[in-house]
């Protein structure tokens, strides 16, 4: 697996890595992040979830988690934030189409440190010319217990000299 | 108790052609800066207004996690769920139509399905959830399985 600690700083092309750049079994590995009770309350007040779990300490005592817990899509945007700070997708995302397979299997708590294990699946053109990667992406904590699991579906920009339509 | 006086329904309580829509929200630049900004997610289409002008948007959009995310936060204000979701088993997400800022989505959920665990106290549901904007455009379809506090136990 190789892996890429940066970005292509060249003229006349985007930072990111183009489709054809790519190879399946490529991966990285991202810093890491700190949860703190203000990326929970951001989250909270942001989305509007105010599941007990996330902002009631005495319903998350009783829980399984024995204090409050972050919302695993607040573990999944940090994430997908450590990602894009690679800056290995700056520019050459299309769209995001969607994810697959997401699994919650720890929970994260105040305190903990998680980052992100990411290595491409699968590479493949679509059925129109896009250049689509499945990124399998695994967060772990400080422990290195994995805290969540998924496949990220994502439409990468083509390299320009290999477009049809240019 | 301790802190959860009024909950939502719990795992017996969902019966085959449960529906739900939630209010809808207006989604707007701040909230994408909000977002960007404290979760880091930061990518052109999302935060530079020149770049996104020449993709095919023509604009910055609404980061996709984010809206997952708000309708998420949509799903909670039913009051559904209050104190009786316990956490997330599986999801899937399709996003088929992007959201711009002033675009206005709802959430609207079906329940398919439960399954019993090995834990006494809980089980698992299972639901369909689209979000659409004011068009009436599907913006994001997704398969969702949590685990849900059982009444009787």
């Amino acid at each position: 697996m190789t892996m890429y600690g940066g970005a292509i700083m060249k003229e006349n092309r985007p930072v990111g890595k183009y489709f054809e750049e790519w190879n399946v079994g490529d991966g990285f590995e991202t810093n890491g992040h700190t949860i703190t009770k203000a990326d929970i309350v951001t989250f909270a007040g942001l989305s509007g979830d105010y599941n007990p779990l996330h902002t009631n300490l005495l319903y998350a005592k009783q829980s399984v988690f024995g204090e409050r817990v972050a919302h695993g899509f607040l573990i999944v945007a940090i994430a997908s934030g450590l990602i894009n700070q690679m800056r290995l997708f700056e520019g050459t995302t299309e769209a995001y189409l969607g994810i697959a397979e997401a699994k919650f299997t720890r929970g994260v708590l105040v305190g903990d440190t998680i980052r992100c294990i990411g290595n491409i699946a699968e590479k493949r053109l679509t059925s129109k010319g896009g250049g689509l990667i499945k990124l399998q992406v695994n967060v772990v904590n400080q422990r290195n217990e994995v805290c969540q699991t998924r496949i990220a579906n994502i439409l990468i920009t083509r390299r320009p000299a290999e477009n049809k339509d240019s | 108790m301790g802190g959860n006086e009024c909950p939502g329904k719990y795992f017996e309580d969902w019966q085959e052609g449960d529906k739900y829509v939630t209010t809808g929200r207006t989604i707007t630049t701040t909230d994408i800066e909000i977002y960007t900004n404290n979760m880091g997610d930061y990518n052109p289409l999302y935060n530079d207004e020149e770049f996104a002008k020449k993709e095919v948007y023509g604009t910055r959009i609404v980061p996709e996690l984010l809206i997952h995310a708000i309708s998420a936060g949509q799903i909670s204000q039913t009051q559904l769920f209050q104190g009786t979701m316990l956490g997330w088993v599986k999801i899937d997400i399709d996003f088929f139509n992007s959201v711009k800022p002033g675009d206005t989505i709802i959430t609207k959920g079906e329940y398919i399905g439960k399954r019993e665990t090995e834990k006494r106290e809980q089980g698992v549901l299972d639901f369909f959830v689209e979000v659409m904007n004011q068009r009436g455009e599907i913006i994001m379809k997704s398969n969702q399985s949590i685990t849900a506090l059982k009444k009787n136990v």
